[in-house]
């Protein structure tokens, strides 16, 4: 898997919306490029942020 | 002409406009701020001293209120930072236990609420429904597709657009690299 592959499947990976296959495939890239390691901790601390705002929003709703 | 010569045709002019801006300037800080009058004083008179240095650079008058919102945003933030930053110099040595949480304070979370609703408002009303549905109600992309009646490609592209463009806003940015 190359790196524009990668990115575009980052989302649903660390969403667990991934096929086994892809994810596998995902981790393996993952693993020797830094770059996209870098990217995929910046998405899941993105993903978490709108969780959680989200839920802030539901909570003053 | 730019918008400060227009506006300060004399010295009561320019106080009447700075006296008007108090308030105004005084309820953006509060939507941000929490933590006690003391603090939104300070904040509201740092604005009012930033507006004085840069009004020059406001050619619109149209654009008053937005260039307002920004400045505001961007002031408390740089303090919110500061502070975080003297608090984490000051309990150097105790043990943190910030891993759990993105982000420290009830200050940040208020402002990282107000920046993404913002965000979000700048997306189309159906990528927000599919933004909302994936994050707040965590649906796969097969079940957003079925409601949206769109096929799971387009779901995965537009949430991922949509992403791009929460990631893009420097205060979005800052916090999450920032936690990091």
């Amino acid at each position: 898997m190359n790196c524009r592959r990668a990115r575009a499947w980052m989302e649903a990976y660390l969403m667990n919306d991934l096929h086994p296959e892809l994810a596998e495939q995902l981790e393996r890239h993952l693993e020797t490029c830094r770059s996209c390691q870098a990217a995929c901790e910046e998405l899941r601390r993105l993903i978490e942020l709108l969780r959680h705002a989200f839920a802030l929003k539901r909570q003053s709703a | 002409m730019q918008y400060a010569e227009r506006c300060f045709a004399t010295e009561y002019a320019e106080q009447q406009f700075f006296a008007s801006l108090r308030p105004r300037i005084e309820r953006m800080v509060r939507r941000y701020v929490h933590s006690g009058d003391d603090d939104v004083e300070d904040l509201t008179q740092e604005c009012l001293i930033r507006v004085y240095n840069s009004l020059e650079q406001l050619r619109d008058s149209d654009k008053l209120d937005p260039w307002l919102q920004a400045l505001v945003r961007n002031t408390v933030f740089t303090w919110l930072r500061e502070r975080r930053r003297e608090l984490e110099m000051c309990s150097l040595g105790l043990e943190a236990d910030t891993e759990s949480e993105p982000y420290a304070s009830h200050e940040d979370e208020t402002l990282l609420y107000i920046v993404l609703q913002e965000v979000l408002q700048t997306l189309s009303e159906e990528d927000r429904q599919m933004v909302e549905m994936r994050y707040g109600d965590g649906m796969r992309y097969q079940e957003i597709a079925k409601v949206m009646q769109l096929n799971e490609e387009t779901v995965r592209k537009r949430i991922n657009r949509a992403l791009a463009k929460l990631r893009a806003h420097p205060i979005v940015r800052a916090i999450t690299e920032e936690a990091g």
